[in-house]
């Protein structure tokens, strides 16, 4: 698979993930993939949990080694630039 | 006595000038500069015809715009108020509404959330930039402040969708600071976190008391509060207070590593119940700290009971969690009945405290005032609304909470707050909040539920959005065919939670 169809596999993922949590919320409004998740308060400190896990149970990432920084899970394309980043990968 | 609670800084600033006072990545204040930033706020508070002694609204949140305001406001003998830039514009017109404050000392956060509704509020004195304050007169001090005059307000959820005011005197925090100087031994090489938000009353313990100290004060980017691992280690902290949240959910996500904060002395954990098996987990990352469960309320001035972890440590039966411990030095307690009797050791009642650090009452609001804050022969106590049991050994242990009041994330929440808005945006009566789930005593998320077919969930949950701020609005909204009741016509609140806990699709 070329890269660039799997970065476009791992977005869709993450966007499905992410529009569950917001449903869930009760929070049907469009979302692009730029747009603030977690500093504007869209989605809360245990959304953030999730996605975590999420990302640690698809991609391997060991965020108890490395630790994080909300900004880096704050929109679909950060969360897919983590991906992107070599040091993470599987 | 002066109890002007700039003049710790004003002294530091004469004796040790250079030192760091605010840790601020690349744009640190020294004691002199910060010193200089809150007179020449002062100043400009003060600055035309002479007024009594007002309210001044800090709309900024972890910047040097908030420490000016927050210390210039004290500086010229006025009361500081602490405004959120993430409320919503209704939420922040309402609270200047009520506040009207003298001036509003503003950052960049801050410049933005005033628009609307909330610009129209807003009093004609705004500080938008130190480009407008006057020089520094090197013979300005801290003017003269009475053990009575009110230190700061900070709002808190009011039941019936009104914010209250909680007034705190200069004595009361006076007294906290010596009070945590005396208990801890604090150095001017102390490093302190400052994770609450200016609007929480944790951060009145977060400025004052390392300022008292000489030492300093390093506020944790947004960003890194979730996880604040690096940031604990990269500025060398000697002091981390925050909701214990922090600790469970890095807990949870197995981000404690064995001695990852050598550099910690003390860990205070306060605001929500802490559990012992995080608690643990913080004490073998932190392997040099205390770890210390400190109970608070706002209308006591931040901290009230203490409890450091021991070994083995007291806990709190059944639940897995900390005990709430002694009450501080300074302060009394009691178990309350009802009729505000004190019960006997090993019954469950109200936790009521009594001492230097109890505050005046609630702003413009007599009535719950007397109710809160009765006065039993000639001695003022807060009736917490803690549901408590002292133990044989004097140990209190939180039991949850008497009335409709929740945590989120440390917030105080009055479910019947979110119920009234509710109401006024379905129309209907018909509605109800729980807190759920909830996971060792600590509310994780607030579910509405409505019977109304002319709002949508996205309608209620945006005008909720303009209402509250961000943890108060439900983290779920849910539409039933009848409202549940129990044989009193009351919402029955337990149907409601089994209704959640059903397997999904069930529901």
């Amino acid at each position: 698979m070329s890269d660039g169809n799997q970065i476009m596999n791992e977005k869709v993922a993450v966007r499905e993930l992410v529009q569950s949590l917001l449903r869930r919320k009760g929070d049907e409004n469009v979302f692009a993939d730029s747009d603030s998740l977690i500093a504007s308060g869209r989605l809360d400190s245990v959304d953030t949990i999730a996605l975590l896990v999420f990302i640690e149970q698809q991609y391997g990432v060991d965020f108890a080694e490395r630790g994080f920084d909300t900004d880096e899970l704050d929109s679909v394309d950060s969360i897919v630039a983590l991906f992107g980043a070599s040091q993470l990968r599987v | 006595m002066n109890f002007n609670l700039a003049q710790p800084v004003y002294e530091h600033s004469r004796n040790q000038g250079a030192r760091l006072a605010v840790s601020l990545g690349g744009n640190d204040l020294s004691y002199a500069e910060l010193a200089a930033l809150a007179q020449r706020t002062a100043r400009w508070l003060t600055a035309g015809p002479s007024r009594s002694p007002g309210f001044v609204g800090v709309l900024a949140s972890r910047s040097a715009e908030a420490y000016a305001g927050v210390l210039g406001a004290c500086w010229a003998g006025d009361a500081y108020v602490p405004l959120n830039p993430q409320l919503p514009e209704q939420r922040l017109a309402q609270l200047l509404r009520i506040i009207q404050p003298v001036a509003l000392v503003v950052d960049e956060a801050g410049r933005k959330a005033l628009t609307g509704s909330a610009r129209q509020a807003c009093p004609p004195r705004i500080l938008n930039s130190f480009h407008e304050l006057p020089s520094y007169d090197p013979q300005d001090r801290p003017c003269a402040v009475e053990a009575e005059q009110t230190a700061y307000m900070i709002f808190t959820s009011g039941s019936t969708g009104m914010p209250k005011g909680v007034l705190v005197p200069a004595r009361a925090v006076c007294h906290l600071v010596k009070m945590l100087q005396e208990l801890y031994g604090f150095r001017p090489e102390d490093r302190f976190s400052k994770a609450y938000n200016l609007s929480f009353d944790g951060s009145v313990h977060d400025m004052f008391t390392p300022w008292n100290a000489g030492a300093s004060v390093h506020p944790v980017p947004a960003s890194q509060l979730m996880a604040p691992m690096k940031f604990i280690q990269q500025q060398q902290l000697t002091v981390w207070a925050s909701v214990p949240s922090t600790a469970v959910f890095l807990e949870q996500l197995k981000m404690l590593q064995p001695r990852a904060f050598p550099s910690l002395r003390y860990s205070i954990f306060s605001g929500e119940p802490l559990p012992l098996r995080s608690a643990l987990a913080w004490r073998r990352a932190a392997p040099n700290s205390e770890v210390d469960n400190i109970c608070g309320h706002t209308e006591c001035c931040v901290f009230s009971t203490l409890e450091r972890l021991s070994d083995p440590p007291n806990i709190t039966p059944n639940r897995g969690l900390v005990a709430i411990g002694k009450p501080l030095p300074g302060f009394e307690a009691a178990v309350f009945d009802e009729a505000c009797s004190c019960l006997p050791p090993g019954q469950e009642g109200e936790l009521a405290l009594s001492g230097p650090q109890v505050a005046k009452g609630y702003f413009q609001d007599p009535e719950r005032t007397a109710a809160r804050f009765p006065v039993i022969n000639g001695k003022t106590w807060y009736r917490t609304g803690d549901l408590v049991c002292q133990d044989e050994s004097g140990i209190y242990h939180h039991l949850g909470r008497i009335d409709r009041q929740i945590k989120i994330l440390g917030h105080r929440v009055e479910l019947g707050e979110i119920e009234a808005h509710l109401s006024q945006i379905c129309d209907s009566d018909s509605v109800a909040a729980v807190a759920w789930p909830v996971d060792h005593g600590s509310a994780r998320g607030i579910v509405a539920f409505h019977c109304t077919e002319t709002r949508s969930t996205q309608e209620i949950r945006d005008a909720m959005l303009q209402r509250v701020p961000r943890y108060a609005v439900p983290t779920q909204v849910l539409r039933l065919p009848t409202m549940p009741l129990t044989t009193n016509g009351k919402v029955d609140r337990a149907a409601l939670i089994e209704v959640l806990e059903r397997p999904a699709g069930v529901r």
